[in-house]
Order: C-alpha cells, then sequence, then structure tokens
C-alpha cells in the first residue's frame, strides 16, 4: 500500500517515515511539505494512503481534504486520509471527519497507534 | 538533428550539475529538477515531449520509482533510467526487470551518455 505524507516539520515527517518504513506492507512515495504542494502532486502521484494534519501551517490542512473529497467524488476513487494532528478541536475534527478523515491521531503521542492502524490497512489492502 | 529530452532529478546538487552538463556535452536538451515533486511540476508545465527520465532511485521527497510510475501515467512512452549509489541488487522490489535500468554512482560522463543511448535506443 503506497502512503504520501503531508507534514511541514522535517524533523516530525522524518520521525514518521522512519517508523512506516520499517512496515514491508507500506511505501512511502512521497512527501509534501505544505498543502499547496500535496494538492498539486497527490493527484498525479496517486497515493493509496494520505496522512496529513489539518493545521499545515499555511492554514490549507482542510482544504486538502475538500480537494481530495471532491476528487472521490469525481472520479470514483481516491486515497484514503489518516490525521495526524496535534489539534484536539472537537469541531474541527468533525469537519475533516466529514470531509472523509476515517481516523485521528496525535502527534505528540500516537506515533505507534498511526503506523499500527497503517500495517493493518495494508494487510486489507492486500 | 534534434535529440532527445531528458529529465534529470538528483536531490545531490553537484552530482545533479555534473550529469546535466555531461547531458548537454553530447546535445540533449536537458531539464533538471531537484526532488520528485519539482519535477512534476516541471513535466507538468513543459509543453513538449519529455523522452527519459534520468533519477535517484532515493530521495527524500518522492521516491524514484513512485515518479517514474507516475511519469509514466502522465507521458506513456517515457523511458526510466534510474540510479543508485547502492548496488543494483539492494532494488530488485524496486526496478522491475521489464520497466528500469540501472547506473551505479559514482559514474563517469561516458557512461551516463552510453547508458542514456542505450535505454533510448532499447525502447526504440
Amino acid at each position: 500500500m503506497t502512503v504520501f505524507v503531508v507534514e511541514e516539520s522535517p524533523a516530525l515527517a522524518a520521525r514518521l517515515l522512519e517508523r512506516l518504513q520499517l512496515v514491508p506492507e507500506l511505501a512511502v512515495i512521497g512527501v509534501a511539505r505544505n498543502v499547496m504542494e500535496a494538492i498539486r502532486v497527490i493527484p498525479i502521484l496517486e497515493p493509496d494512503l494520505v496522512i496529513t494534519d489539518t493545521e499545515s501551517g499555511d492554514g490549507g490542512g482542510l482544504a486538502l481534504l475538500h480537494v481530495l473529497q471532491a476528487r472521490r467524488a469525481m472520479a470514483c476513487r481516491g486515497p484514503r486520509v489518516l490525521l495526524w494532528t496535534g489539534c484536539a478541536d472537537p469541531q474541527r475534527r468533525a469537519v475533516a471527519e466529514g470531509l472523509g478523515a476515517e481516523a485521528r491521531f496525535d502527534k505528540t503521542r500516537e506515533v505507534d497507534l498511526l503506523v499500527d492502524y497503517c500495517r493493518q490497512a495494508a494487510k486489507r489492502h492486500g | 538533428m534534434d535529440r532527445e529530452t531528458i529529465l534529470v532529478v538528483e536531490d545531490e546538487g553537484m552530482v545533479r550539475r555534473f550529469a546535466v552538463r555531461a547531458l548537454k556535452e553530447v546535445g540533449y536538451t536537458v531539464l533538471e529538477a531537484a526532488h520528485g515533486v519539482e519535477a512534476i511540476e516541471l513535466v507538468e508545465r513543459h509543453p513538449g515531449p519529455v523522452h527519459l527520465l534520468f533519477t535517484d532511485l532515493v530521495m527524500p521527497r518522492v521516491s524514484g520509482r513512485a515518479l517514474a510510475e507516475a511519469l509514466r501515467r502522465r507521458r506513456p512512452g517515457i523511458r526510466v533510467l534510474f540510479t543508485s549509489g547502492y548496488p543494483p541488487n539492494a532494488f530488485s522490489e524496486d526496478v522491475p526487470g521489464d520497466h528500469g535500468f540501472i547506473l551505479t554512482k559514482p559514474y563517469e560522463m561516458g557512461s551516463l551518455a552510453q547508458r542514456v543511448r542505450e535505454v533510448l535506443d532499447h525502447f526504440g
């Protein structure tokens, strides 16, 4: 299963990639440093799964979810989306889930859970 | 005779400049990018054909293989030559035999030019 990560912090991205790359069922195919880059590149790379934050520095975290949802509606396909975020705002979370994010993981405490979720998803992906 | 257009993708600046110079010296039109995101955007904007992608296999933003697969969807017929500092047998899973060639680093200008020509001619 191919994975694309959207993360503005190089240190956090490296930490997550290091963990994801230990999972044989996962292939990290790209990392975007901001949402605008992700919006341009994700449709071309066509990952199975996107890991992103709704609180990206350029304020466009939810914009990415809107774009991915629109693509799913038009093309009847699109990547699954997981949130890896420090944002605890329940309203924002509800919006993100309404836009198709299927799970949320806390950046500071739940990287193991995120990686395990991805592993399980990859096994089901086949 | 118009020579082909080569896209060079390499995150190490010195290596990239070396490759670009080598290919320009033998007459190719060369596009260059420091990483896969830049390469994708460059190809999307480029109005003419891109005949061959010469890319590092292991890069920080977009893997060479993912880049090649994405560009093959956008530009069917584009040939691919990978490069890496790892030995070729380290990438048996990343480089399907029918769809990719590898040039191991470090390489000389002549070797690069020869390999590029071989890949271009191999697919006709």
